[in-house]
């Protein structure tokens, strides 16, 4: 039934050609929305039968698609908490129904504007919430599950929140003057006081003083050094015997440390361990021989890099997403420190994903298990902050696509009507 | 590309080209501002998939640290210098050169002559009275000499409080801005303009101490002295001072009857080689306090000395009870080497010649302890004192060297060594003016380039009229499409 056939293919084309018209509208509606993919139909051919001389035309199926994978421009703002992804990867957030309601699922978007909601957590305007690994209280993110989404919480930054952390380790890099050491040098000891947060971040000091030894004759390049803790009124906590180095190859490095109290000197890391009032204190002072610990060189008295760890108690201010998805959170006291971790979520076969509203995608069977990236690990892009994401759309591109679609359209209905002048004339065969 | 991402591209390119505008206009407005660093845009071509455009990644600040820092520390030592000066130059000025008349060395000399004069006529009262108002007025001379001392160091003193405060002050200020920059959004506008802010107020501090600038992480600094001492590094050191409302001569750091300098809470020497703080205006005003100001106490109180032991030896004035005092007196009083701390500042002229004391002049020709005036033609007791006024002794205390002089000698090389000190003080302000000078106009040559800002505006002109040329071109070509 050739004919026929014709009139059923004209009629698969015309709702094949709908479908696109509907595609490229969507298209064009979501030109203007932040983070939209686009959707591509797709049209088969269906073949019936093309035995002997006739021929029964089978139509045409269309499929759609939407193109997860593709990329739209990155435009800037001015809220530090504006995300998109730049390469593969996709943000994993979550719906604030549904973490209110406490059965959050994870979603995942390329791009938000998050802003801090009452409760400090990120949001978007249209509600969706940015997940994360919250870090330890010194900074460090544990290991979480990464095939999961188990472990992500909603990203929440307290702002008035008190924080502080106590110190536990202190670095001395200090050159020592050479000739204090030397016979006749007056001997007076060099006094250097270094601060520490207490574990109540209290702010105390250990004071080091450092007295050479003067021989009779020579030079010793020996030093006394001796730990005091102000939290524990003054009291010696550590006292140890320098001497330097005055080879050529090596000279003005530690030689040895010989421990006269307090903990025993480890040369493997180069620090000793103290018992400051709040407990055990790690000073670096070097390894044997290492050119940035302590030194005894030339005249000068010059502490030039003492660090220590921990921070003084103090209100979160802001926070920042870094491209590695690390959430930054500055302090008034001026110290950063990170609180969470935003992955970057990868699957097999992004197109796959289920597409929900709000630009937010779920993994599907089709489109594989996913992983959980460090940003920029791995396949995954980085994160770009003070960004979004334009829509994918290409309006020119549409627009050509959608004369086509018409002509096509048009073409399709012509063949409808012939079929249609065709069936009239057999019928008016009879008479 | 499609015509969509043109038209992004386009965008950004607008968007680069105005904030460069801004970053240009800012230069130009701040060609004369102090311790501003020229600001240059940073862009990045942006890459996401195939799309293009120009992204701003931020504005960087230029500043030559090295410059800087020796620039901080020729301040830092013309202020010690200019300190120290000014101190030396003032007692300069009370003690006067030898050409002045009322300068210690013409006092001596006044009171010298005078003498001769009323041995050659000891039965006229007019030159017995001008020996005694010569004799007078050295002793003031002593005095004022020594209340100059001690003012300069009370102020000294005050000015180490004013000191304290200001670098206090300074460094809390620069932790709020270390900390607002730590916090400010990376490479934004306000962070240059915190950055000038946090350079200008470490300027002010580095007047006071020297001071070297270490980078911390996220945009702070860190601040030590060049002795070692601890300023700021992440919090703020506190110096504490307690100021004295009079420093008097016995007051010195030695005895702990003023106060020394702690940095949170721990005593360090404020002045020397081994202090952590040595180097600028505040370890120089404690120099002026402990050192210089002692040290010129010492030798005015030194010639104060031997101006009284001249005059109360035992046998020059045979009508003075031993232990009496002689022609000068401490207060009134007998002069006890035990008391010698001061005693510029008490030396008086013995009330028994002083006829406006209730003396009479006739006691210098016929001797202090005399009862009623001896024979007016008497110049013994008048020859004896010129004769211990002109004979040579060495100085009994003080440190003006070992050389036997007449009072008048050592006088002199008081003032030789003062002026001695003020020339090296004077040549040691003219180089560090000078190296100051010339590192500021080396900072200043790193500054805004005016030609250069004006030839990035054709340039950033011309990438404007281009990038809105390429949007007008997208709307024809979409128009195009559309009409079809």
């Amino acid at each position: 039934m050739t004919i026929s056939s014709s009139l059923n293919a004209g009629v698969a084309g015309l709702g094949a050609n709908a479908t696109r018209l509907a595609a490229i509208s969507d298209n064009i509606a979501n030109s203007a929305t932040l983070g939209y993919k686009r959707v591509e139909a797709d049209f088969q051919s269906l073949v019936i039968s093309s035995n002997g001389g006739s021929y029964s035309a089978g139509g045409v199926r269309s499929t759609t698609q939407r193109l997860i994978d593709e990329r739209g421009s990155l435009v800037s703002t001015n809220n530090a908490t504006d995300l998109a992804v730049r390469g593969r990867g996709l943000l994993p957030v979550a719906r604030a129904s549904q973490v209110d309601a406490g059965n959050s699922q994870m979603q995942l978007t390329t791009t938000g504007s998050f802003r801090t909601d009452a409760e400090g957590r990120l949001v978007t305007e249209s509600g969706l919430i940015l997940l994360g690994w919250p870090a330890n209280p010194d900074g460090t993110i544990p290991s979480f599950p990464r095939d999961t989404a188990d472990g992500l919480e909603p990203v929440q930054i307290n702002v008035n929140q008190l924080t502080g952390e106590p110190t536990t380790q202190i670095n001395l890099g200090v050159n020592l003057p050479a000739t204090e050491t030397e016979a006749g040098a007056a001997g007076t000891s060099q006094l250097l006081s270094v601060e520490y947060f207490d574990n109540l971040g209290k702010s105390e000091n250990v004071s080091v003083s450092f007295t050479p030894t003067v021989p009779a004759v020579g030079t010793s390049n020996e030093w006394t050094m001796t730990l005091t803790d102000s939290a524990q009124g003054g009291a010696t906590i550590g006292e140890y015997t320098l001497t330097f180095d005055d080879s050529r190859a090596s000279g003005g490095t530690l030689l040895g440390v010989a421990t006269v109290s307090g903990g025993a000197y480890d040369p493997a890391t180069g620090s000793v361990i103290v018992n400051v009032a709040g407990g055990p204190m790690e000073i670096n002072i070097g390894e044997i021989g290492a050119p940035d610990g302590l030194t005894q060189l030339s005249d000068s008295f010059a502490p030039l890099s003492i660090s220590k760890d921990g921070s003084p108690v103090g209100n979160m201010t802001s926070a920042q997403v870094d491209e590695n998805g690390f959430v930054r959170a500055s302090f008034d006291t001026g110290v950063t420190r990170v609180i969470f971790q935003v992955p970057l979520v990868d699957l097999p076969n992004p197109n796959g994903m289920f597409a929900l509203d709000q630009q937010t995608y779920i993994p599907s069977p089709d489109s594989g298990t996913f992983f959980l990236w460090n940003a920029g690990d791995g396949p995954t892009g980085d994160i770009v902050s003070f960004a979004l994401e334009e829509s994918a759309t290409d309006v020119a591109g549409e627009l050509t696509d959608m004369i086509q679609t018409q002509r096509a359209y048009s073409s399709n209905a012509r063949v409808i009507q012939t079929v249609d002048e065709m069936l009239q004339e057999t019928t008016n065969i009879i008479r | 590309m499609s015509i969509s991402s043109a038209l992004s591209n386009a965008v950004s390119g607008l968007n680069a080209s105005a904030r460069a505008a801004g970053v240009a206009s800012t230069n130009l407005a701040n060609a004369l501002t102090p311790g501003y660093g020229p600001r240059a845009l940073e862009l990045v071509s942006q890459s996401s998939g195939n799309r293009g455009g120009v992204s701003v990644v931020g504005i960087s600040r230029n500043v030559d640290q090295g410059v800087l820092s020796d620039r901080r520390l020729a301040d830092s030592q013309l202020a010690n210098a200019g300190t120290r000066a000014q101190f030396i130059q003032q007692i300069e000025r009370v003690v006067g050169t030898p050409t002045d008349g009322a300068s210690l060395s013409a006092r001596v000399a006044a009171f010298d002559s005078s003498l001769i004069a009323a041995a050659g006529q000891p039965e006229a009262d007019a030159f017995l009275q001008a020996a005694v108002l010569r004799a007078g007025e050295l002793a003031d001379t002593l005095n004022s000499i020594s209340s100059e001392i001690q003012t300069r160091r009370t102020n000294a003193d005050s000015d180490i409080e004013l000191a304290v405060n200001a670098v206090n002050s300074t460094l809390s200020r620069i932790r709020t801005l270390n900390i607002q920059i730590s916090s400010a959004p990376e490479g934004g506008n306000s962070i240059a303009s915190l950055q000038d802010q946090r350079q200008s107020a470490i300027d002010e501090l580095a007047e006071y101490v020297p001071i070297r600038q270490v980078p911390r992480d996220n945009g702070t600094v860190a601040l030590f002295t060049t002795g070692g001492a601890i300023l700021l590094d992440g919090t703020a050191a506190t110096l504490d001072f307690t100021p004295s409302n009079v420093v008097a001569p016995h007051m010195t750091l030695g005895a702990g009857l003023v106060s020394g300098l702690t940095i949170n809470g721990v005593n360090v020497p404020p002045s020397g080689s081994n202090s952590p703080i040595a180097g600028g205006k505040l370890s120089a005003l404690f120099e002026v306090r402990d050192e210089l100001g002692v040290d010129a106490n010492t030798q005015v109180d030194a010639l104060a000395r031997d101006l009284i032991d001249r005059f109360q030896a035992a046998g020059l004035d045979a009508t003075r009870a031993p232990g009496d005092p002689g022609l000068f007196t401490d207060n009134g009083a007998a002069f006890d080497p035990l008391d010698e701390i001061g005693i510029a500042g008490r030396i008086t002229l013995n009330a028994a010649v002083d006829p406006s004391r209730g003396g009479d002049l006739w006691r210098l020709r016929d001797g202090l302890g005399a009862a009623i005036p001896g024979p007016a033609g008497d110049a013994s007791l008048l020859q004896d004192l010129q004769g211990a006024l002109a004979q040579g002794g060495v100085l009994a205390s003080g440190n003006l060297g070992p050389t036997s002089r007449s009072l008048s000698g050592h006088a002199a090389s008081f003032i030789s060594r003062l002026s001695q000190d003020r020339l090296t003080l004077d040549q040691e302000i003219s180089f560090t003016a000078a190296r100051q000078s010339e590192l500021t106009n080396l900072e200043l040559e790193g500054g805004v380039d005016t030609d250069a800002e004006l030839q990035r505006l054709l340039l950033i002109e011309q990438n404007y009229a281009a990038n809105a040329r390429m949007i007008e071109t997208i709307d024809e070509m979409m128009q195009a499409l559309l009409r079809i």
